[in-house]
């Protein structure tokens, strides 16, 4: 993926993108808002990651300006802000995705990908298949190798986020914010509760496990094929 | 007090102004009071005037200018006595008789009234008297004036000005002493808060302005401005203890991740054993910016920030949300957690995922601590313009003696020091409760705790509960939009129904 890293502190900087290039990407750094937005605008990104405070032009007119230009490159909001007021802002402004200073560097990654794929209508799937797991968005069902997998409904938006997502990195943060809609800090490890308890349903009694734990960074549901 | 500092002072100039206006008033009530009283010693003169010409008509009508000259003889020979001024003069104002020796220069007016001026010459002294009269021709073209000395009269005139010249000497001298001795009085008592808050100023936070109990307004002054200086130095010694405990708490974490760093730089190392230690450290580096976020979220909570954001929440679905979030981890660790909310939405006014971590911080602390309890409970209840989220456990509980303190920053129950946990969740779900306009009540369960969150409810008030971002999404059923989606416009729909 290309990835416009608008960031005017250098060592936030080349942290975000020396990250992003050893996962693969390809990393173009704008120093000043202004560069950001020339970058933006005149070059084609698959997602684009905005600074909120920077020097000359801000992240919030940048990605209001990138809106305004007609492009619609999934852009990824940093602030040191964590007030749900200024996440509301931003993504009123335009931004997809807000994540707050400090982050770890996985809970980025795994953002920055995930809205790096997203392209393409999703509402128009009417299922969803990862290897023999099948989900069928209309009915609300479920099946693993042909045999039905009962699943109470916020499982079911569990499995369904993670099938959107699959082969892709999704933190803990991601599956609270997306799947119960809260934005919160858990202190305990509650949403690894519930991703056993759907590793129970969709992976007990076959050989190849779809759902994994990504150590340190979260869970990825992918064919191991 | 230096002159200048007294001219400064308002209290003075009030006083001198105050007493200047006092005094002007009275001269002014004098003033009249002898204008009236002069007046009718005029009157009085005129009248004696008319009275003497009156009898010289008369004489004159029976006696003929002959009789008149007598009677005017006569009279005049008593003006030392009655001060009458009589003057019969020829066709060309040459005196006939009379006691004035010459015709008056004066030009009579109005009805042959005259005021004119009498050179009184006694020994080598000369005196002017003042005197009014009314001339007359008579019918065989002689002149006749009659009148009266107002000397007198005018004595008494030059006397009360000159005593009021005095008095009013004197009254501005009284004004500026009193306006002193008050400013004097007054700046005492103002200089003393200015002192004290000097030296308050300058660092010494126990200083207090001296109060006699009970007295005048500026004791209930002071008396108000110390219970305000009270209050702040707790609020300081508070913010000291909460910066030291910040300090204290934070040293052992970023101590280990320290000896953990230093251990990651052994040679002897396997490289499994690295990919531990480094893990470790993340995860210790994790908890310390957990910490932070706590202590910035009770920050903004206690700041009233998010008030900007509030909009109407349904803690119905919110306790749903709870209970079905904490119910497979509580079940993990051997409890039984039960949710009782009727099924009727219950809405305040608020910051829905604020109020979501206040509940979840008192779930935690009942599954860490009360695990041997087996149950916790959580009840949605009415009561009456309040709803009341009430958590309660069958754990140890906090001893009594600790409660009050149980919702202080870094506060922790000495049993509790060996579990994990940063001593700021029941601060937080504190903070929050209060930027609610709510409270977070902490009693005895018997046995256990008992954690009630108490917060005005907004649904009597009619808010319009169709936008509400709790209500719109009852159970899974009303998130249907892909995820990609929704990360984007929950919060706007949050935004909407904090706008409405």
């Amino acid at each position: 993926m290309r990835v416009l890293v608008i960031e005017d502190d250098p060592e936030t900087a080349s942290y975000v993108a020396n990250g992003l290039r050893e996962a693969g990407h390809m990393v173009e750094v704008a120093e000043t808002g202004r560069l950001g937005l020339i970058k933006a605008v005149s070059d084609d990104y698959d997602v684009a990651v905005v600074d909120r405070m920077l020097p000359e032009v801000d992240g919030k007119t940048i990605v209001e300006s990138i809106r305004a230009s007609g492009r619609s490159v999934p852009i990824l909001f940093l602030s040191a802000m964590a007030e749900v007021r200024h996440r509301v802002e931003g993504l009123r402004a335009g931004a997809d995705d807000y994540l707050t200073k400090p982050f770890a560097f996985s809970e980025l990654l795994a953002r920055v990908e995930a809205l790096g794929r997203r392209g393409g209508d999703l509402h128009s799937e009417t299922t969803l298949k990862v290897s023999d797991l099948e989900m069928d968005l209309l009915a609300r069902t479920v099946s693993r190798g042909g045999e039905s997998v009962e699943l109470l409904p916020r499982e079911f938006k569990l499995l369904e986020y993670l099938m959107r997502h699959a082969g892709q990195v999704v933190t803990r943060t991601m599956l609270l914010e997306n799947v119960w809609d809260y934005h919160f800090d858990p202190q305990t490890n509650v949403i690894d509760v519930h991703i056993s308890r759907l590793r129970q349903k969709i992976d007990r009694g076959f050989d190849r496990p779809l759902l994994q734990t990504v150590r340190g960074a979260g869970y990825m549901l992918r064919d191991p094929a | 007090m230096t002159p200048h500092s007294l001219l400064r002072s308002r209290v003075f100039r009030l006083t001198v102004i105050s007493t200047l206006v006092f005094a002007a008033i009275a001269a002014g009530v004098v003033a009249l009071l002898y204008r009236s009283s002069t007046e009718a010693v005029s009157r009085q003169i005129d009248a004696t005037i008319e009275a003497e010409i009156a009898g010289l008509a008369e004489q004159y009508a029976q006696l003929g200018t002959t009789g008149l000259v007598n009677v005017i003889k006569r009279r005049a020979s008593l003006a030392g006595r009655t001060g009458g001024i009589y003057l019969l003069a020829s066709a060309d104002r040459r005196p006939i008789a009379g006691n004035l020796n010459r015709w008056p220069d004066a030009e009579p007016g109005d009805k042959g009234w005259i005021r004119f001026a009498i050179r009184d010459t006694a020994g080598s002294r000369t005196r002017i008297h003042h005197a009014r009269g009314r001339v007359f021709r008579l019918r065989n073209g002689l002149w006749l004036l009659v009148g009266h000395d107002t000397g007198e009269q005018t004595r008494i005139a030059e006397l009360v000005e000159n005593r009021l010249l005095w008095a009013g000497v004197i009254a501005v001298g009284l004004a500026v002493a009193f306006g002193a001795l008050l400013s004097w009085l007054i700046l005492r008592r103002i200089d003393a808060i200015t002192a004290t808050s000097r030296e308050i100023m300058a660092g010494d936070l126990s200083r207090r302005i001296p109060a006699a109990r009970g007295g005048d307004e500026f004791d209930r002054l002071a008396q108000s401005l110390n219970a305000m200086l009270d209050q702040n130095e707790q609020l300081f010694r508070g913010l000291q203890e909460v910066a030291q405990n910040i300090a204290h708490d934070l040293r052992s974490p970023l101590g280990r991740l320290r000896a953990r760093l230093e251990r990651l730089l052994a040679d002897s190392l396997t490289d499994e054993q690295k990919g531990a230690l480094t893990e470790e450290a993340i995860a210790e580096a994790d908890r310390l910016l957990r910490t932070f976020a706590a202590i910035l979220s009770i920050a903004q909570a206690e700041s009233g920030a998010p008030k900007r954001g509030f909009g109407p929440v349904d803690l119905t679905v919110l306790i749903a949300d709870l209970a079905e979030l904490y119910g497979p981890l509580a079940e993990d660790v051997g409890m039984t957690l039960s949710a009782d909310a009727d099924g009727a939405p219950l809405v305040v006014s608020g910051d829905r995922d604020l109020l979501f971590q206040a509940c979840v911080n008192l779930v935690d602390n009942a599954l860490k601590y009360a695990r041997d309890g087996k149950r916790l409970d959580i009840r949605l209840r009415r009561d009456g313009a309040e709803a009341a989220i009430e958590i309660r456990d069958r754990g140890p509980g906090i001893p009594a003696e600790s409660l009050g303190k149980a919702k202080d920053r870094f506060y922790r129950v000495e049993t509790s020091r060996t579990t994990e946990g940063s001593g700021l969740g029941l601060s937080l779900a504190d903070a929050v409760a209060r930027l609610h306009e709510g409270a977070l009540e902490l009693t005895d369960n018997r046995p256990g705790l008992a954690a009630i969150l108490r917060l005005p409810r907004s649904d009597s008030q009619g808010l319009p509960q169709s936008e509400n971002r709790g209500l719109a999404r009852t159970g899974t059923e009303g998130l249907d939009t892909a995820a990609g989606n929704s990360d984007k416009q929950g919060p706007e729909r949050n935004q909407l129904g904090g706008d409405a």
